[in-house]
């Protein structure tokens, strides 16, 4: 650390404003009645800016997890939502949406202090809350869960069914969005649901459930839980729960996909990835520099679909790098509640041990070297830099970090260019800077869920647009209409037919 | 404010060489001191041995007098310390004024030592002889006084070597000389005699450096770290020289399940927190008995957090900032270290303005951690647990350090089992590890010190004994039968 009076002096304005936070006590809810998880984690839920432990966390008992699952699969057999006509359902989803929309304020600062987000992104998230209700309300009146095809003896109804109880299981990044995309889509689908999110953010989740319940849904509509993976598995793996929708890390995934394997249940999994940004050599290197800021700064670099590798036209490296060092220069690093501040801190602090020690090793390359101009605040919190490694071999630099850190490979070719793009096994996202026409071309050739062209940003370009993910970034595509036919199964009916006879 | 040294009876030096004195609360300087040498300490010295004689030659009564005269002189007019006290260490005004009153008690605990000076005599196997044992002064006393407590700890180590008939020379830390040179004058002009207690300011390296090594100090008192205590020790020890070392401490308060974990929590902040932990005795590492831990944490991270920094001068201020830069450098690599080895921060970690770093609290620190091994000197406690009082002695006595120790319960006999038990200068039991009283000794064992100070314990130190046999009549050289 380094101690300057004019470094101080900001990291002071911060401190005293948004110091000494307490969070609400963490509740389960179980058939609308609140209780305290029965048991301690064993670690602490921390404000990521100060490096503060502000409570511990707590995960619910076996006991507890049983009721969950009980009252899930009652409300589910009672039919008071499952069997309530798509109109009403749709109804109720925006009663919630209004009740969220005036709580996106509290949902941004429980985010942006427990995640390390920076207010102004878990703000722009959140305020997408009380949409992402409406969207999936929308998608429930324009009559998608029932459809009838013409058949040889009058139309034939294929009707989209809730699956039955379903189990939601979020992340930390970007907690309360995630699990309100789920969860807006699993109600529409007309299923009882549990949820889990992240021990590490757990609080946010909890204000996402109050509303629901307060919109008037029925109490045992939607339960919360709360644990590690222990707990996640204990759910998912119950033969009452009829889906499952989980976005995490790889290991997760697997874990999850292992455990739906038994019952076959179906699994959606929006993991990681590893994906390149592409600088061919017309590129705006400006806008390009730009880009990787982004990339790397965004959620402090904790997204989904971030920059893992810069993958540039040799003749433009050092050009580029000039940029991305002067732009990364200003970048500021600071409190997550300082709306001034560009980057917050990692979610946790073995996150960022995580984060260091996988960067140590990839420096350990001869002539690596690491470029991080930013300047670091004189605050205990997790924070790292944003980072771009040049020289370390790419065949080391194929896994995911999640983290504000991207490894820079030069190109000759641009056959070489969509081999280095398409090398590793995670198929998310990749980005594209030159030409639009040629980049266009290339796009087509990258293997991943969506590619972008000259452009970079968290949001989907278009909201209706399924998010797809290929390889080991995920299973089963995410978006407005394919979540809420993921939490459905077909059900045909029709009338007449007679037995069919060969004929002679 | 420029001021000189202080040498025999007056002020010199303010034309020559100087360096700045900082205010750690502004970060900008506040004055300048005289920059000492070898030859103003020379100086001082033989100002001290020309006084000391005379001195001596008085009557106990007559130093009595003369101490408690100045004890009344500060007493009056004392308070004009208080800005410099402030504006030179950091403290808050309550502190100054803890110091600035406390200042007059240590006189004249020390003046009634004047007339204590006891000798003894014991039995001879001749019945014409008989022996006695005097106690007389060592001569010259060389004080080295640190930074925390500029006044009071300076006084101390001042006013007893005094009383038992030495004269004093004094290099105050480079931090807060001023406040000692404005001592020096107060009691100069309370009636002490000129050359008895001089004040070199400047720094280690060329003026504390002469003080050790003079060969006509027979004496060494110094307060401050077990790095520097250790070289002047050796030093003074190698040139046969009476050495106190007041040290370092990494001081445990154990706190035990029968404690309301409020009244706990109250005290141990009082005790870790009090001048942003600057305190030799400050209790910092805090062992709590299984079943309050929860309970007590939660209540120390309020507490923790309901203190203020500020304006100094401000009454509800609790605290003001580290002494300087690189201080506040090291509390932070005590906490960023034992944050790596997995503690929990609980409140604080951070650097709250300039030098101010906030309260902290840090739970389980590893046990080869910075924060659980070595002196912090900041406003950092630890919190550990213990499933019992036999491994929260155990705990307690992990440390190379052995100044001060506190056990809250209200249990007497647990708490005497514990006081018997732990290695310390000082048990504290009902009440945190940061004591004072002017007759205690006061003093470590192990790497926080050699020696103890206060009331007698001060005048054995810097006394010498004479053991005197006298013929009563007969032959002296008559064989022993």
């Amino acid at each position: 650390m380094t101690i300057q009076p004019q470094s101080s002096q900001v990291s002071a304005a911060a401190s005293r404003e948004w110091v000494h936070a307490t969070l609400p006590e963490v509740h389960d809810m179980i058939a609308g009645e609140r209780v305290r998880p029965a048991n301690e984690l064993g670690f602490w839920v921390s404000d990521s800016s100060t490096g503060e432990a502000l409570q511990r966390a707590r995960s619910s008992s076996p006991e507890q997890i049983e009721r969950a699952l009980a009252a899930a699969n009652a409300g589910f057999q009672g039919g008071s939502w499952s069997g309530l006509d798509a109109e009403l359902r749709a109804d109720a989803l925006d009663k919630v949406a209004q009740r969220l929309e005036a709580r996106v304020g509290e949902l941004a600062e429980l985010d942006a202090r427990t995640s390390g987000v920076t207010i102004t992104w878990t703000a722009l998230m959140t305020r997408l809350v009380p949409v992402i209700f409406r969207q999936a309300s929308k998608a429930l009146r324009s009559g998608l869960l029932r459809q009838l095809h013409p058949g040889r003896y009058g139309a034939v109804e294929v009707r989209a069914v809730p699956l039955g109880p379903v189990a939601l299981i979020g992340p930390w990044n970007a907690p309360t969005t995630i699990i309100a995309h789920k969860l807006a889509s699993a109600l529409a689908a007309g299923c009882n649901v549990i949820i889990k999110p992240s021990e590490h953010v757990p609080h946010s989740t909890g204000l996402l459930v109050d509303a629901v319940l307060e919109a008037g849904l029925p109490t045992d509509v939607v339960q919360l839980l709360h644990g590690d993976g222990a707990v996640g598995n204990s759910i998912v793996s119950d033969p009452r729960i009829k889906a499952v929708s989980f976005t995490g890390g790889l290991t997760g995934g697997r874990a999850v996909a292992a455990a739906c394997a038994q019952d076959l249940k179906p699994v959606q999994l929006e993991l990681g990835g590893n994906n390149p940004l592409l600088v061919l050599a017309d590129a705006d290197l400006d806008a390009a520099a730009e880009a990787i800021v982004a990339g790397l700064t965004t959620l402090n670099g904790q997204w989904c679909r971030a920059i893992g590798r810069v993958i540039v036209d040799r003749s433009v490296m050092a050009p580029m790098l000039e940029l991305v060092k002067t732009k990364l220069g200003t970048v500021r690093l600071g409190h997550s509640l300082d709306p001034q501040s560009d980057m917050g801190p990692l979610v946790h602090r073995q996150h960022l041990a995580q984060i260091q020690q996988a960067q140590q090793s990839l420096l350990k390359a001869p002539s690596s070297t690491a470029l991080n101009p930013t300047a670091t605040p004189a605050l205990q919190g997790h924070f790292h830099p944003p980072t771009l490694l040049c020289g370390v071999p790419h065949e080391q630099a194929l896994e995911e970090l999640f983290g504000p850190v991207a490894t820079v490979h030069p190109f000759t070719s641009e056959t070489e260019a969509i081999s280095l793009a398409n090398a590793g096994r995670y198929g998310l996202a990749a980005y594209v800077f030159g030409d639009e026409q040629r980049a266009l071309e290339l796009a087509g050739q990258i293997r991943a869920g969506s590619t972008q062209v000259n452009g970079l940003s968290l949001l989907s370009l278009a909201p209706t647009a399924p998010r797809a993910a290929w390889g080991l970034s995920g299973l089963g595509d995410e978006g407005t209409l394919e979540t809420l036919r993921f939490f459905t199964g077909h059900r045909v009916i029709g009338v007449g037919g007679q037995p069919v006879r060969a004929e002679a | 404010m420029r001021r000189g040294h202080f040498i025999d009876g007056l002020e010199s030096g303010q034309d020559g060489p100087s360096f700045q004195v900082i205010n750690p609360a502004t970060r900008r300087p506040m004055g300048s001191a005289a920059l000492g040498s070898a030859a103003d300490v020379d100086r001082a010295v033989d100002a001290a041995l020309a006084a000391q004689p005379t001195w001596w030659g008085l009557s106990p009564g007559e130093r009595e007098r003369t101490l408690l005269r100045c004890a009344d002189h500060l007493e009056a007019c004392g308070e004009q310390l208080t800005e410099t006290l402030m504006a030179e260490s950091g403290s808050t005004l309550a502190k100054a004024r803890f110091e600035v009153s406390y200042t007059p008690a240590l006189l004249r605990a020390a003046a009634g030592e004047a007339r204590r000076l006891y000798g003894d005599t014991f039995p001879n196997d001749r019945p014409d002889r008989v022996s006695i044992v005097l106690r007389e002064p060592v001569g010259v006393v060389g004080v080295i006084s640190p930074f925390n407590a500029p006044l009071a700890l300076l006084i101390k180590m001042v006013a007893f070597p005094l009383a038992a008939g030495n004269a004093v020379v004094a290099k105050p830390s480079e931090h807060t000389p001023l406040v000692a040179v404005r001592l020096a004058q107060l009691l100069s002009d309370a009636g002490l005699p000129r050359g008895l207690f001089s004040v070199v300011t400047g720094f280690g390296p060329d003026c504390g450096k002469r003080l050790v090594e003079h060969p006509e100090v027979a004496g060494i008192a110094f307060t401050g770290s077990t790095q520097v205590g250790s070289i002047i020790g050796a030093e003074a020890t190698r040139r046969m020289k009476r050495v106190q070392l007041e040290l370092g401490g990494k001081n445990p308060v154990l706190v035990l399940a029968d404690m309301n974990a409020q009244e706990a929590a109250a005290e141990v902040a009082a005790g870790a927190f009090f001048h942003g932990g600057q305190i030799c005795m400050s209790g910092s590492r805090v062992i709590v008995e299984a079943g309050l831990v929860e309970e007590f944490t939660d209540a120390l991270v309020a507490e923790a957090r309901k203190l203020r920094f500020g304006d100094l001068a401000d009454e509800d201020t609790a605290y003001g900032p580290l002494i300087c830069a690189e201080a506040v450098e090291r509390v932070d690599a005590h906490v960023q270290d034992a944050l790596r080895g997995g503690a929990i921060l609980l409140t604080g970690g951070t650097i709250q303005e300039g030098w101010t770093y906030a309260p902290t609290v840090l739970l389980e620190p590893p046990r080869d951690s910075l924060a659980w091994r070595e002196e912090t000197f900041g406003p950092v406690v630890t919190v550990s647990s213990a499933p019992d009082l036999e491994a929260a002695i155990e705990a307690a006595n992990e440390s190379d350090y052995g100044l001060s120790a506190a056990v809250l319960t209200h249990d007497l006999a647990r708490a005497m089992d514990a006081a018997r038990r732990i290695r310390a200068g000082a048990v504290h039991l009902g009440m945190h590890s940061f004591q004072s009283n002017t007759m205690a000794p006061v003093g470590g064992v192990g790497a926080s010190g050699l020696g103890r100070s206060g009331g007698r314990y001060s005048i054995e130190h810097f006394t010498e004994l004479k053991w005197i046999s006298l013929q009563v009549g007969g032959a002296a050289n008559r064989a022993v039968t």
